[in-house]
């Protein structure tokens, strides 16, 4: 059977909690507009025999002890979407009204406060291809996503979701053209291009505005996960309920480090600023903005990513497209001021993410 | 997760709404939020100011005890009871708790 892209789709949902899947209900998932081919990566945790003093060379038994499985995905930024990928990775979440805003929203995101939680929100994710794949992975969580932009396209997100090991193979999630389906679609969504993003560092006080010096970026947020600890022996949740010999499957799966560390080109300047920050170890503020349409009066769509301590790793020299640039890399310190490693905020029409998908 | 927690909204405040993981509030200024989390509900205090209030009439009695008369004539003001400076502490803790606890009121229907 040809792929084609109507016969190939990925969608999600929320869940109230990490191990409650989502209702399969008419509308109950959103589409996730991908921009890759990826799907379903399963992977059984099983065992054998093999040192077993059975008296032969081999093993002669192999059986299943624990399910796995997760997707990675990219998705273009699309200012209603991004909030969706950054709400599963930065639980410290709010969302305030814009002055003079009605229909608009600005939400902010920084990783979860682990003094509360290391359970970030879970969804219930949903794919098919063609006739033979019609798949769900509930409790599936993300461990971390990059943020980018690059020349004149529009911002790039991509992201993993981790399965509990829960893959339901012949699900019954509908998708359009079925009446009413399971998975409703998008509409209205309003792109973020690169060529939209103003970069402003700030040493001591003192403000670089990049402007037409900005290249590129990329802001990658990892967190490494408790994902052995998830499999929790007692609490007999089974890949096939009340049968306890088809394997355990997560019944947690939280977070342990939040880090980030970012990326950026730019035209060179004189005195090589940047490999000066490098080896004086400068904190600086690192503020990119890329601002978008109008949503209302002079509100517009906007990301804006804060970095309080932005600590450069090394400033290379390149050569890009015949222009001699610098290509500097830097991670984020939790700063005790803002009390945040870091922030995303986002300026848009959705009203509140918690209730978006 | 233990018994359930009441938090006051500060009567301004910008944010709407806010999460930390799977635990959620709705912000409106002046309305009470519950949790069963302490944590959310520390989180709630120290990050976007609101303020614990006790969740029963005898707790809320005991606490108000230990509060200055002056103090009380303003919360009973703010309750908008009649003449509070013209009542005794003890009489100023039964107003309020019977103003902020209407449910546990016996026979005090007008």
């Amino acid at each position: 059977m040809s792929d084609t892209a109507t016969n190939r789709g990925y969608a999600w949902a929320l869940q109230t909690d990490f191990q409650t899947q989502k209702t399969i209900a008419a509308a109950a998932l959103k589409q996730l507009l991908a921009t890759d081919q990826n799907f379903i990566d399963y992977q059984g945790k099983d065992a054998n025999d093999e040192d077993w003093a059975h008296g032969v060379n081999s093993a002669t038994d192999e059986w299943k002890e624990a399910h796995d499985c997760q997707v990675a995905h990219s998705i273009p930024g699309h200012s209603q979407e991004l909030g969706k990928v950054f709400l599963l990775n930065c639980g410290d979440y709010s969302i305030s009204t814009p002055v003079g805003g009605t229909l608009s929203r600005k939400h902010l995101f920084k990783p979860t406060d682990p003094n509360v939680t290391r359970q970030d929100k879970a969804v219930t994710y949903a794919e098919k291809l063609g006739a033979g794949w019609n798949a769900v992975m509930p409790r599936a969580v993300s461990d971390g996503f990059s943020l980018k932009g690059d020349g004149l396209g529009v911002l790039i997100c991509d992201f993993n979701l981790l399965g509990a090991g829960w893959i339901i193979p012949n699900s019954s999630v509908t998708w359009y053209p079925t009446a009413t389906p399971t998975v409703s679609r998008l509409s209205g969504l309003h792109k973020l291009f690169n060529t939209q993003v103003g970069l402003v560092v700030t040493d001591n006080g003192t403000p670089t505005t990049y402007g037409c010096r900005y290249r590129s970026f990329s802001v990658n947020f990892k967190k490494t996960m408790l994902s052995d600890a998830g499999y929790k022996p007692g609490c007999a949740d089974f890949l096939v309920a009340n049968d306890p010999t088809s394997g355990v499957i997560r019944s947690a799966h939280e977070f342990d480090k939040q880090m980030l560390d970012f990326s950026f080109d730019v035209d060179m300047a004189s005195g090589s600023p940047e490999f000066a920050a490098v080896l004086a170890k400068k904190p600086l503020l690192w503020q990119l903005t890329a601002t978008g349409g109008l949503i209302e009066g002079t509100i517009r769509h906007k990301l804006e990513v804060d970095i309080p301590v932005a600590n450069y790793s090394n400033s290379k020299p390149t050569i890009k497209n015949g222009i001699a640039s610098f290509s500097i890399t830097g991670k984020a310190l939790f700063d005790f001021v803002t009390n945040k490693l870091f922030s995303l905020g986002l300026t848009n029409d959705v009203l509140n993410y918690a209730t978006a998908f | 997760m233990s018994e359930e927690i009441s938090l006051k909204v500060p009567d301004e405040i910008e944010v709407e709404f806010v999460s930390q993981g799977n635990f959620e509030a709705e912000l409106k200024p002046g309305e009470i939020v519950k949790t069963k989390s302490r944590k959310f509900a520390d989180w709630l205090i120290s990050n976007h100011n609101l303020e614990e209030v006790p969740t029963s009439a005898e707790s809320l009695a005991n606490e108000l005890g230990k509060i200055k008369v002056g103090e009380l004539v303003q919360k009973a003001e703010q309750l908008k009871i009649e003449n509070p400076k013209s009542l005794k502490k003890d009489e100023l803790v039964q107003a309020i708790v019977k103003a902020s606890f209407p449910e546990n009121n016996v026979g005090g229907a007008e």
